[in-house]
């Protein structure tokens, strides 16, 4: 966690750090494009102030667990919601100063923009770099807040290199078309600011709804099962769910009756670690029971008991 | 997802027609248990026309395998096609099931009621 936090502290000083020349260079090129840029710039620096304070709750709460023993997972995804909604609100946005653009299309001065053409370079590298970062990290914790960071970057640094083709066409070229090529460039980094804070949503939401583990995951479960199959008497069922970067599995079996309890304990502890040891990031309960469950949850008797 | 139900000498064959996911495997799942309740002791699941199976198809099956162990009855699977098997295979059901290829296969392995 600390790693995390650090990490998005880091990059929201750099975030900070380049709004002051961002937005020198939009006021001297007066491009649409890079003024979009610029907004986006400003509302992902936002998102990532929300993302750094929603860690350090995380990390503040996790000192006394047991008042979120589940929840804090959850934290993280509705940080995630809240910065999805920034960048729909962005585009929207962004799309409207656009349209506006097209009605009254102006080209672009090399002589204004170069400063903007040196900073996007610099900034390619840079959000380059935090991309694969963040990337690296997401992948190895599976945290929803540093996945949506990635994500972030990744649009970051693609639209970084469109307004970098559109500056370069702009000095390079000339024609009347030029006109609509700055707004039609910064519709679309609002296309790919929708379509990104869809996925972020759309990951989020699964997780505060609680959404079971995947198919990978339930599988490598059953395969944990099949491989202690001698082990219990009945399998009940299985119920799991996602909070953040946590992983509940809730596993129920029926042992033999007449096993001692510390058998039956060492046969939860082997299957117990097993799987925690397969679903890194999970937490594995072997609940001893003699009813069946169903798929909402509650319990119903099991058809040779009842 | 469709189930068919024939009772043979040896056992009773459930057909499994379609896909068996998280919104039809309690029908398998019901279908199974019910039988087993009625005291049926061995039961050949003809996977020959199930297209598609996923985890919560086989948390059905391994319930309803466990259950008929314990009655000393066999639940015996046949006509598996490739990407079914696969799965099978994944969760590592393919070591503790009796799996056939065929339906002919299965019922002779069984015992006579």
């Amino acid at each position: 966690m600390q790693g995390k936090q650090r990490l998005i502290f880091t990059t929201l000083l750099l975030e900070v750090a380049f709004l002051v020349p961002d937005t020198i260079a939009a006021v001297l090129a007066g491009s649409l494009a890079v003024w979009a840029d610029l907004l986006r710039c400003g509302i992902e620096t936002l998102a990532v102030f929300f993302a750094w304070l929603t860690i350090r709750k995380v990390d503040r709460v996790s000192s006394d667990p047991q008042r979120y023993e589940y929840g804090l997972g959850k934290l993280e995804s509705m940080s995630t919601v809240l910065i999805a909604s920034i960048f729909f609100v962005a585009a929207g946005w962004v799309t409207m100063d656009a349209w506006a653009a097209f009605r009254a299309p102006e080209p672009l001065e090399w002589s204004n923009i170069w400063l903007a053409f040196v900073f996007n370079l610099v900034a390619i590298v840079i959000d380059g770099g935090l991309w694969w970062k963040h990337r690296t990290i997401a992948v190895r914790e599976r945290s929803p807040i540093v996945e949506a960071e990635a994500r972030l970057y990744r649009i970051k640094t693609f639209a970084d290199v469109l307004v970098g083709i559109v500056l370069a066409l702009a000095a390079s070229l000339r024609g009347p078309w030029l006109g609509y090529l700055d707004p039609a460039s910064s519709l679309v980094i609002a296309g790919v600011m929708v379509h990104s804070a869809y996925g972020i949503l759309s990951e989020s939401v699964r997780d505060l709804l609680d959404v079971a583990l995947d198919e990978g995951m339930q599988l490598q479960v059953l395969r944990c099962l099949a491989t202690h199959f001698e082990d219990y008497r009945e399998f009940h069922g299985v119920r799991s769910r996602r909070a953040g970067s946590a992983m509940f599995i809730e596993v129920f079996l029926e042992f033999e009756p007449d096993r001692r309890m510390a058998e039956v304990q060492a046969a939860i502890d082997h299957m117990r670690d097993e799987l925690m040891g397969a679903i890194p990031g999970s937490f594995v309960s072997i609940v001893p029971i003699t009813q069946n469950i169903n798929v909402g949850g509650a319990l119903r008797p099991s058809a040779a008991t009842a | 997802m469709e189930l068919t139900v024939t009772r043979h000498e040896a056992a009773l064959v459930v057909g499994v027609r379609g896909r068996l996911d998280s919104t039809t495997s309690t029908r398998l799942e019901q279908e199974l248990l019910s039988r087993i309740a009625a005291a049926e002791r061995s039961i050949v699941l003809d996977c020959s026309q199930l297209a598609y199976i996923t985890s919560a198809g086989l948390r059905a099956v391994l319930l309803a395998a466990k259950k008929l162990k314990n009655t000393q009855g066999a639940l015996v699977l046949c006509s598996l096609n490739e990407s079914v098997w696969k799965v099978f295979d994944l969760a590592g059901f393919t070591r503790i099931l009796s799996i056939h290829a065929t339906l002919q296969d299965a019922l002779a392995g069984l015992p006579t009621r």
